[in-house]
């Protein structure tokens, strides 16, 4: 069992990223592997994804202290057994302060700036990829010294004969030409004048010298080319097996993106990145992790300017596509992605279950007639009827509330007031006071049961409830970072109410309807907080907050629900191409995954192209919103976004803020 | 014991034995950056030139509103620095610091005394200031000065911080291996860090406290700290409490935690603490990492007025990192 520092097992939300390679092993989920077996291919590839979407945690798998935690604990590393011939190096940009290199660019000639800059930055990252190329074959090399059957596949041998054949044909080399001293007589002694050449770097970029040094200027090389050449001679001395690839990671490239922006540097770091793809080298592979707005805004490469082109150049990976629910929910992904990942903390937390885990902690989803009953409790039926309504079609309609159905109730004045009914004066008409005539069309029911179950809340003051696996898996919105989220508030949140059943941990906690809404409210909240990292922070809270507040006065007001899906917004393609200051903001919100956006077939005449947008669904508890998707959005202009956005007060740094903008006091637990 | 010499202006300065001084300084929006030169007209502090930094923010609506108290501001400072020579250096807040803020161009006539007033100027420069103008063998004393104000509002100070990069002249150069102590400095405003602070695989996780903090500044100083603080902090997580101007102790408590491993500083609280932590950064040897979040606009009024001793003058703090060419942390 790992020794998780804490009783929650999903406090950790990062665990496969941070922790060590033996917490890896027990908590990785393989079901991705299977839809992303290019990353063990020859070829570059592309893994692009949400914040969380798990993009550092398939690029970890590559590791190879993961692989030798994997051979050691004899667990099956998920890879198929023709693709493990390889070995992985990399660099996070974040953690290796990539932002340094353009510290010192404007001493540089305003002429040469770019070309300096450029050839810094591939040097640097050659460096870096190099030195942590050798690292981990002296890692394996000490490893399978301890126990030969370690990665069998990849085995090292660093006799005396392959090392010097290795060091010969480096010097030999185009790109090693100065790259390390001369003389040199081991790999040992390789890395660590890497180690030197990085430390010059830093010590530079950190003006902790005042010259750039002598031996660098003389000494650089385009993007990737030590690494390719590394590579060979490892191969070609036998010093690994002839048949090894070698995979680069380079993790958080999206770093660069947010680097370019704020050093008028234009698109440097990420072409110098571009040409070492656009070379085709097939001596090295590359595996970039990315977001999405950072890759597909410039894939050209540094030098030729040519673009890259997908499928020839390099592969994508796009876990946000592979974890989307489709048109059904049969085939979908992320459902099972989540449950195993819950299985498999809940066993490295020592709580090992047979069955359906997620079923026995959060059960199932309440149906919407049960969340209407605990809405309303033993209350007087608090619908509110036109004076002019026959006396029979009141008293069935409060007969149906006082009786335990006041979903239908609320139906029945809904339907009362639709378009429909009132042209043909239903109302009026004591006769038909007697069924249920909403139910003649289940979808018409099935469209509105969401927004009548939030204006059955709203009038009791109540928050909203959401529960059950179902819900939970919704409410994720296809992003592992949320469905952790979610389980590790519910978690704290049973842990907090339930203290006695906490201590004794010998079973699956049960969670209770309220604990899941309190902890999902706090998730919720937990997830807003995170709007206010990132690019334009402030501009995406308070676009989002004005949203929010927006579609729930919106649903509250529609009194006959002629609007169900008016939880979302559209608006004309061609409106995105204009230069409206929202534009960029409502890019950055679907960027950073706040908005969800999908295509929109307009149901107007004119069939214009449309796009439309939603809240993240794990932001819907915040502004209490139904989080389904259902009918037509709002169609909108952004000069109608715009009033929304100025009139949206300045938003605070807590998620309270705007709950508190509302003028309703503290909600009430649904029935509770 | 070692002293460390730092204390009121009106206390340090006579005790440098220094006659006259360069003055690196800011004007903003902020009231209390005149605080300072209002000072040289009332203690003993001998201006032989001055250096005035002014830095323009991202178009934003709180740098519109900031525009009329800015002028305001700066018209004073011109007025109190009267014959005394002085330059300026202009630039914008998103530049990269040693682009504005080299000794060549905040001490041009490589005068041996430097007071290096922090009040006003953004932390991302002032830290690479102190750091170069330590390592200027021109510069002999130097002093950096802190005025106080009088109040802060209770609002958002700040808005859209960049994420947390290294500071420029503070990057680790070199790491042990061993995943690094996350050091945060508690002040007013997460600034974009909290999924750091959540996501960084630190085994040790450590607050500074302001202490004792003003009310209301303790509450909102608890705020802070309650957003930050992971939900289920790791065990050995501790919150240091250690007065809020005392940048020395702060360096000297650093410089022992980072002896055994590699540190990664947070500096989100007073500047006296952010100085601090560079100050500890510098002499742990490349294993210490400072990292911020720059924010791209400050709120006009920021805070509000300067803080006044019992003699009715501002309240100023110096501290001494430099006398006679010697180092004194």
């Amino acid at each position: 069992m790992v020794a998780l520092r804490f009783d929650n097992p999903f406090h950790d939300l990062w665990v496969t990223e941070i922790l060590d390679s033996n917490a890896f092993v027990q908590m990785f989920s393989p079901l991705l592997v299977t839809d992303a077996e290019e990353l063990f291919s020859s070829g570059h590839v592309v893994v692009r994804g949400r914040q969380g979407s798990g993009k550092s945690m398939l690029l970890n798998l590559l590791q190879t202290s993961t692989r030798v935690a994997y051979a050691k604990s004899k667990t099956e590393f998920p890879a198929p057994p023709k693709q493990r011939a390889f070995i992985s190096a990399g660099v996070q940009l974040t953690k290796e302060s990539a932002s340094l290199v353009a510290s010192r660019a404007d001493e540089l000639p305003e002429d040469q700036r770019m070309k300096l800059v450029a050839a810094n930055f591939a040097d640097y990252l050659n460096s870096l990829l190099s030195s942590d190329l050798i690292r981990n074959i002296l890692f394996l090399a000490v490893e399978q010294e301890k126990n030969s059957g370690i990665l069998s596949e990849v085995n090292i041998n660093l006799s005396a004969k392959t090392q010097q054949r290795f060091i010969d044909l480096l010097y030999q080399a185009e790109a090693w030409n100065g790259f390390i001293p001369k003389e040199l007589q081991s790999l040992k002694d390789i890395g660590t004048a890497l180690e030197g050449r990085i430390r010059s770097y830093k010590s530079y970029f950190n003006f902790q010298t005042d010259e750039f040094p002598r031996e660098l200027v003389a000494s650089r090389s385009p993007a990737g080319e030590p690494m390719a050449e590394l590579a060979e001679a490892l191969r070609e001395s036998g010093v690994m097996p002839a048949n090894t690839l070698v995979l680069l990671r380079i993790d958080q490239h999206e770093e660069l993106f947010e680097l370019e922006r704020h050093t008028n540097l234009g698109t440097v770091f990420r072409q110098v990145i571009n040409s070492a793809l656009a070379k085709r080298d097939p001596r090295v592979a590359y595996r970039i992790g990315t977001r999405h707005y950072a890759w597909d805004r410039d894939i050209t490469a540094w030098g030729s300017g040519a673009p890259l082109e997908a499928m020839r150049d390099y592969s994508i990976i796009d876990l946000d596509q592979i974890l989307k629910r489709g048109e059904h929910t049969k085939g979908w992904k992320f459902p099972l992605f989540a449950a195993d990942v819950v299985s498999k903390r809940l066993d490295a937390a020592g709580l090992r279950f047979q069955g359906n885990s997620m079923e026995t902690m959060f059960g199932k989803s309440l149906e919407p007639a049960d969340r209407a009953r605990r809405y309303v409790g033993d209350t007087k039926c608090a619908l509110q009827f036109e004076e002019t309504w026959a006396p029979a079609w009141k008293a069935y309609i409060e007969k149906l509330w006082n009786d335990g159905e006041p979903l239908e109730a609320k139906f029945g004045e809904v339907w009362l007031r639709q378009q429909t009914q009132v042209k043909q004066k239903v109302a009026d008409d004591e006769t038909r006071a007697h069924s249920t005539p909403w139910r003649k069309s289940k979808w018409w029911v099935k469209e509105r049961n969401e927004v009548a179950l939030m204006q059955l809340a709203g009038s009791r003051q109540q928050a909203l409830i959401w529960s059950g696996e179902r819900q939970i898996i919704d409410l994720a919105g296809h992003n592992i970072l949320a469905f952790m989220t979610i389980c590790k508030s519910v978690w704290a949140t049973w842990q907090r109410r339930n203290p006695a059943d906490a201590e004794k941990r010998s079973a699956l906690p049960n969670f209770s309807v309220e604990d899941q809404v309190i902890g999902i409210s706090e998730a919720s909240q937990i997830w807003f907080k995170k709007i206010q990292v990132g690019l334009e922070a402030n501009q995406r809270t308070r676009l989002i907050s004005g949203l929010g507040q927006w579609f729930r006065r919106r649903m509250l007001g529609d009194r006959a629900i002629s609007n169900p899906g008016h939880s979302g917004f559209s608006l004309l393609e061609n409106e995105l191409s204009s230069d409206h200051f929202l534009v960029p903001i409502i890019k950055a919100c679907r960027d950073h995954g706040d908005l969800m956006e999908s295509q929109h077939t307009t149901k107007e005449k004119n069939q214009a192209q449309r796009l439309k947008w939603y809240l993240h669904p794990l932001l819907c508890p915040l502004f209490r919103i139904p989080h389904i998707r259902t009918k037509e959005p709002i169609y909108t202009s952004l000069y109608e976004l715009q009033d929304i956005y100025n009139n949206q007060r300045r938003p605070g740094p807590i998620a309270d803020e705007t709950l508190k903008a509302e003028s309703e006091g503290q909600l009430g637990l649904p029935g509770f | 014991m070692s002293i460390k010499p730092w204390g009121s202006i009106d206390w340090l300065l006579p005790r440098t034995k220094v006659e006259a001084w360069h003055l690196i300084t800011s004007s903003s929006f902020e009231e209390r950056c005149v605080g300072i030169l209002l000072c040289s007209q009332q203690v003993e502090l001998k201006l032989t030139s001055a250096t005035l930094l002014r830095l323009t923010n991202p178009p934003s609506d709180f740098w519109t509103d900031a525009q009329p108290a800015i002028n305001k501001n700066v018209e004073a400072m011109h007025a109190l620095l009267d014959q005394t020579p002085f330059n300026e250096v202009e630039g914008k807040l998103l530049a990269m610091p040693s682009s504005l803020v080299r000794p060549s161009s905040l001490n041009p006539d490589d005068c041996e005394s430097v007071i290096l007033d922090i009040t006003t100027i953004p932390k991302r420069f002032f830290l690479f200031a102190m750091q170069q103008l330590m390592r200027s063998e021109k510069v002999k004393n130097l002093v950096i000065t802190y005025t106080k104000a009088k109040e802060y509002p209770e609002a958002a100070l700040c808005e859209n911080a960049l994420p947390p990069t290294a500071l420029q002249g503070f990057a680790r150069m070199s790491a042990t291996g061993e995943s690094p102590r996350l050091i945060v400095g508690v002040g007013y405003m997460p600034l974009s860090v909290e999924e750091l602070v959540e996501q960084a695989k630190n085994v040790k996780l450590d607050f500074i406290f302001p202490f004792p903090p003003a009310s209301p500044a303790f509450r909102r100083n608890w705020d802070l700290l309650a957003m930050l603080m992971p939900t289920d902090p790791p065990r050995n997580t501790d919150i240091h409490r250690v007065h809020g101007m005392d940048a020395f102790e702060i360096c000297e408590r650093i410089k022992a935690w980072g002896e055994s491993r590699d540190v990664d500083l947070l500096p989100l609280g007073p500047k006296p603490h952010a100085l601090g932590m560079a100050m500890a950064a510098m002499r742990l040897d490349g294993h210490a990492e400072v990292l911020y979040s720059q924010p791209q606009s400050y709120r006009p009024n920021y805070s509000t007025g300067i803080a006044a001793d019992a003699s009715g003058r501002p309240q100023i703090l110096a501290y001494c990192l430099k006398l006679n060419g010697r180092d004194l942390f």
